[in-house]
């Protein structure tokens, strides 16, 4: 592996790493806001048809073509529109060709990755042992954090190793927004695609390959974990 | 002519139709695909429309980075004829034996390109923001940019690369780049205004010299086109698109002969 070649690994687990740690934030609350759906239908009519607004957004991602939203944030990244002209007063920089451009684009990316299992995971959740909690004075961060963290673990081990590897394996988007710098967006699969343009098959080998191992890895040990979790949770 | 001999011709005519309702495209005669390197596909639309209308022969075209195209070639990808942005590759894939024709069909140029500011040669010298450009490790337009920035000392503080040099051009059109080394066939596209854009001079950068191929298995038609390309009709519209057109002296490969006859047919 060539030295830029390493420094593109570094920066994608960076990219990786930050995006995961961006969706742990922002879609935890969500999943949990989606996954509250009433089912006494006078009560929460707004609080339902927002789910039922949100809840084919988040999805969006898995149907549409990474060029898409390349192609959206091309547009709102550039100075001449108000997102971007907004950034640019704020830092002096543009989000086009960063690495921060890059997070805001793998987390759209990825979104659905992290949402889903953990929206069916809180959705599973039984309401009288939350409910019990809150009797027993548990405040609702205890409550969560003592609670349905671990209840929920698996859904949670599962959003936070899919959306992980999905950013690894995410390119459309980075070569649209990215514009090639190394250090700051030449993330594996853009190096690989240049070793490939410049017709450099041996090191497209090795990256193609290493990408190939962990991504199987990566699902292999997600499995195993499952399938363990679940015969755990048969026996007790 | 008797009339029988015109009735005969359409009865073949539309024994042919049918047959051709249960033939794969890929095996239609009258059919040529060719690809194109980013930088010259509407130039080369504009030329296929024509062909087309001459010579009732459809040309399918697909676009792609020049590096995309050869390991498409390399692989098997089914193209008659494919347009490229420079001459290595093409020379690498006459080498390996895929093609039976090569030839220069245009000579690239590059603009220095920054939208709502006048473009001359003092503002690219004292550029220092960020500029785009192709990827210089395999887009030909990239290699004339590092060469013009190199050759000028132009120090842009960030050099942003794209794909192609239409993606490079995309990030200067959209407004993310304030400025780019760019191809003059792209802006001439666009209607860029005349302001905006300086010519960087030829003796800047090595050429940009742009060949094309005949593949090896190619439908016949495919040296027909070829000898379209090079008429003087096609050859003014090509330098009109914002290239420099190739010199007839320039041609190289065996074929020569064919495409001088093809021509001289015409």
């Amino acid at each position: 592996m060539m030295d830029s070649d390493l420094v593109s690994l570094w920066l994608t687990l960076k990219l990786a790493g930050a995006t995961t740690l961006v969706l742990i934030l922002l879609g935890t609350p969500l999943a949990w806001w989606l996954s509250q759906r009433s089912h006494s239908n006078e009560t929460s009519w707004l609080g339902n048809t927002l789910r039922n607004i949100v809840e084919p957004l988040v999805a969006l991602p898995i149907v549409l073509p990474p060029t898409v939203v390349g192609f959206y944030l091309l547009l709102a990244f550039s100075p001449n529109n108000l997102p971007g002209e907004l950034w640019q007063s704020a830092t002096g920089t543009t989000l086009a060709f960063s690495f921060y451009g890059l997070v805001v684009g793998s987390t759209i990316y990825s979104l659905p990755f992290y949402v889903q299992p953990l929206q069916v995971a809180f959705s599973a959740l039984q309401r009288e042992l939350i409910e019990a909690a809150a009797t027993l004075g548990a405040s609702p961060l205890d409550r969560f954090f003592s609670l349905i963290v671990p209840l929920c673990r698996r859904g949670f081990i599962i959003a936070i190793c899919l959306s992980f590897a999905h950013t690894v394996g995410e390119f459309g988007i980075v070569l649209m927004i990215g514009g090639n710098l190394p250090d700051e967006t030449r993330v594996l699969s853009i190096a690989l695609f240049d070793h490939v343009e410049a017709l450099d098959y041996g090191k497209a080998h090795v990256l193609a390959g290493g990408l190939l191992g962990f991504s199987f890895v990566t699902l292999f040990l997600l499995y195993a974990v499952d399938r363990h979790w679940q015969n755990s949770t048969r026996t007790t | 002519m008797t009339s029988s001999n015109g009735w005969i011709r359409r009865q073949v005519l539309l024994a042919g139709i049918l047959l051709s309702l249960f033939v794969h495209p890929s095996c239609y005669a009258d059919h040529l695909r060719v690809g194109v390197a980013a930088n010259f596909r509407s130039t080369l639309e504009k030329i296929a429309s024509s062909f087309e209308l001459e010579h009732h022969t459809k040309v399918e075209i697909s676009a792609a980075s020049t590096g995309a195209l050869f390991a498409q070639v390399k692989n098997g990808a089914p193209f008659d004829i494919l347009f490229a942005a420079d001459s290595h590759r093409p020379a690498l894939l006459e080498s390996e034996g895929h093609t039976r024709l090569r030839r220069t069909y245009a000579y690239g140029q590059l603009v220095f390109w920054t939208p709502g500011q006048p473009a001359n040669e003092t503002a690219l010298k004292q550029y220092n923001g960020t500029m785009a450009i192709a990827n210089p490790r395999h887009a030909p337009y990239g290699k004339a940019a590092t060469d013009t920035l190199e050759l000028m000392q132009v120090k842009p503080s960030r050099l942003v690369y794209g794909t192609n040099i239409a993606q490079a051009f995309n990030f200067v059109r959209t407004g993310n780049a304030p400025a780019g080394l760019v191809a003059l066939s792209l802006i001439r596209h666009l209607d860029v205004p005349a302001i905006e854009v300086w010519v960087v001079p030829a003796e800047s950068y090595a050429p940009i010299e742009q060949q094309l191929v005949v593949l090896k298995n190619a439908s016949s038609k495919a040296e027909l086109f070829v000898a379209y390309i090079f008429t003087h009709v096609t050859t003014q519209l090509i330098e009109k698109s914002g290239y420099l057109a190739a010199d007839a002296s320039h041609h190289v490969g065996k074929g020569t002969a064919t495409i001088a006859r093809l021509g001289a047919d015409r």
